[in-house]
């Protein structure tokens, strides 16, 4: 049991993974701390969802679609609600995702209600090996998290967008001062992240089914951002895999002692406990605070 | 700010909370026109009052935690999960009175709130609000697991509260001790303000550092900051516990721990006024949605039901959003504004701007 039980959670970790690259994007080209990704997860998988069923798109048409229209909501964000409080303390903007976060729940119960729906993108294979079963939806989630973080690490280190990224995250003045749009790399790295968390989003709804408590992913993932220290997507690799062990090691372990649930709160502990022993997490900076 | 032609010549007068006769007199009015009130209004009206005052307790807690120490917390709504539930264990297992089991919540409720304000010693900013956050939902978790419950449900009823034998049934009745209660709270935490122990929370919430540098014990007055909120927000379920009947985690999402924070900064962070302000403004948008939501439903019935619910997150999310971009002092600094406008008309109020009343 306890192979079946790695497995399935490193398939889980590869998923807080992919979720928490994007919020790690955010943190790294804007300082501000998003707790609003979990709606476009969300989102993103009842849209994809509606092109499948609703309009009856094929998945290639609307995997791209989806992106496109949750990066336009991310963009969107962007310019409306953060652009203004761009120099205001750090809690100022984050304040805001929160509002968001709830604004964007109505809006999410306004167009598709509390229901609950199948999203399959590939069909359901499940192969053995030994004594553990592997499903497709599990292989696709860690195939995607690996691509989209070698996508990453190209975009950030040969394009153009991407080195622009790094010299806004070092230094917002300095990066200006160069002649680099500073606001539209904003723009540009918002709409990027909300549409890998659109991707994340379809991912966890092809794994788990799709439903609209999916948005407290965002939340649940905060455990893996601080794990990894908030700037680092090494680090958040790492960090989401070990959440993803946490977790189904703790429903595994755990669940027969004290009933069903542990995995439900397994995220939090988890964020209690780096929290407690090394809030900076393990690859990321400690800030020395001067008066 | 203080009228034409007076000055504070001695240390009480500047401490003072109510400066000149007028004030006094307006705060008069103001009471006697709550008391008054329930006289004229429609049941549904009391019903929305009682609601506000209930909560309008807990938002005064997070005010004292995030609005004066500014140690942001995305996790009351836990504490007041706490001393709901406390109230109907002690109200029907031990079956103790009204005026023991709302301090015992209250106590209960802060104790819990100084364990998962413990980490503030090591954490600050916004690690403390997700580690707030993380304790909302783990209160929540633990609440539903208590050893005591019935198993498989988690909505526990709460006895009828009677003082002095009278039983408390009709929200009439509620309202007035609804008033007693906020009216010695606001005082409490606007008088603790003036003490040693409220200027030292805003030593912390100005620069926790210098502030140590000085001498002032960081961490103890963050978890006294801790306490207190937890004690309010125990208060606060206990009286809603007592008034609707039966305690159950419905009641208390996480979102409910956003709209507290809401109601906080959308009336005005580290302002007496603020958490009433706050409330009010807030408690009034998800009725307004919510009746605007009832009556399109009336209207396209194709709609499902669930517009009535989204209504109310898009409507006070938006708030949200709208007051910290524009105004984000909050209601009770719009209000003094419009006072100071008042004031010194025909004069422009930014002439003014560094003065005031900076608690």
């Amino acid at each position: 049991m306890f192979f079946q039980l790695l497995v399935a959670g490193v398939a889980l970790g590869g998923l807080y993974s992919l979720l928490a690259m994007s919020i790690v994007l955010i943190y790294k080209g804007t300082a501000v701390l998003s707790i609003v990704h979990g709606q476009f997860v969300v989102f993103g998988g009842f849209i994809l969802w509606a092109f499948l069923s609703l309009l009856g798109l094929p998945l290639s048409v609307g995997l791209p679609l989806t992106c496109a229209v949750i990066a336009t909501m991310g963009f969107l964000l962007q310019r409306l609600a953060l652009q203004p409080l761009i120099g205001q303390p750090f809690f100022a903007p984050v304040m805001v995702t929160i509002g968001l976060f709830g604004f964007l729940h109505g809006v999410l119960l306004l167009t598709f209600g509390p229901r609950s729906e199948r999203l399959d993108l590939v069909p359901e294979v499940v192969a053995s090996l030994g004594r553990v079963s592997v499903s497709s939806s599990q292989v696709l989630g860690l195939a995607a998290t690996a691509l989209v973080w070698a996508l990453l690490i190209v975009f950030f280190r040969y394009h153009r967008m991407g080195l622009a990224m790094r010299a806004v995250a070092q230094g917002h003045h300095i990066a200006q001062s160069t002649g680099i749009p500073v606001k539209r790399v904003f723009s540009v790295t918002w709409a990027v992240s909300a549409a890998i968390a659109s991707l994340a989003g379809v991912l966890i709804a092809s794994f788990q089914g799709l439903d609209i408590v999916i948005d407290f992913w965002g939340l649940k993932v905060m455990a893996v951002v601080l794990f990894g220290g908030l700037e680092s997507i090494p680090g958040v690799v790492v960090g989401g895999i070990a959440l993803g062990l946490f977790e189904t090691l703790a429903a595994g372990y755990v669940d027969p002692l004290i009933g069903v649930g542990a995995s439900d709160i397994a995220p939090y502990v988890a964020m209690l406990l780096i929290l407690i022993v090394r809030p900076h997490g393990i690859m990321g900076l400690r800030r020395i605070e001067r008066v | 700010m203080l009228p034409g032609g007076i000055y504070n010549e001695t240390y009480g007068q500047e401490m003072a909370i109510l400066r000149t006769p007028f004030r006094w007199a307006l705060l008069i009015a103001l009471l006697v026109l709550a008391i008054v009130l329930p006289m004229l209004a429609s049941a549904y009206v009391l019903a929305f009052l009682c609601y506000v005052g209930v909560f309008v307790i807990a938002v005064m807690g997070l005010n004292i935690l995030s609005g004066y120490a500014h140690q942001v917390s995305l996790g009351h709504a836990g504490f007041v999960v706490v001393g709901a539930y406390a109230t109907a264990f002690l109200s029907t297992r031990l079956e103790w009175p009204f005026w023991v089991t709302v301090p015992c919540a209250g106590l209960i409720a802060a104790l819990v709130a100084l364990v998962f304000g413990t980490p503030s010693l090591r954490i600050k900013g916004f690690y403390l609000a997700m580690s707030t956050l993380a304790a909302h939902f783990i209160i929540s978790w633990g609440v539903m697991r208590l050893p005591w419950l019935p198993v498989g449900t988690y909505s526990v009823p709460v006895a009828i509260p009677s003082l002095g034998g009278i039983p408390l049934t009709s929200d009439r009745h509620y309202y007035y001790l609804l008033l007693v209660y906020v009216v010695v709270m606001a005082l409490f935490a606007r008088n603790l303000m003036r003490t040693q122990i409220g200027r030292a929370l805003l030593a912390l919430r100005d620069n926790d550092i210098v502030a140590q540098a000085m001498g002032i014990n960081v961490f103890r007055y963050k978890l006294i900051a801790f306490g207190l909120a937890g004690f309010y927000a125990g208060v606060s379920g206990a009286l809603w516990g007592y008034w609707v009947g039966v305690v159950s985690l419905e009641q208390f999402s996480f979102w409910e721990s956003v709209w507290y924070l809401a109601m906080v900064i959308v009336g005005g962070m580290g302002t007496t006024l603020g958490p009433f302000f706050g409330t009010l403004f807030i408690r009034l948008l998800m009725e307004l949605s919510l009746n605007f939501g009832g009556w399109m439903l009336g209207a396209f019935p194709s709609v499902g039901g669930h517009i009535v619910g989204g209504l109310s997150f898009m409507a006070n999310g938006l708030a949200l959003v709208l007051f910290l971009i524009f105004q984000p002092r909050g209601l009770a600094h719009a209000w003094d504004i419009i006072k100071t406008r008042a004031m010194i008309w025909p004069f422009s109020y930014e002439a003014r701007r560094g003065g005031g009343d900076a608690m």
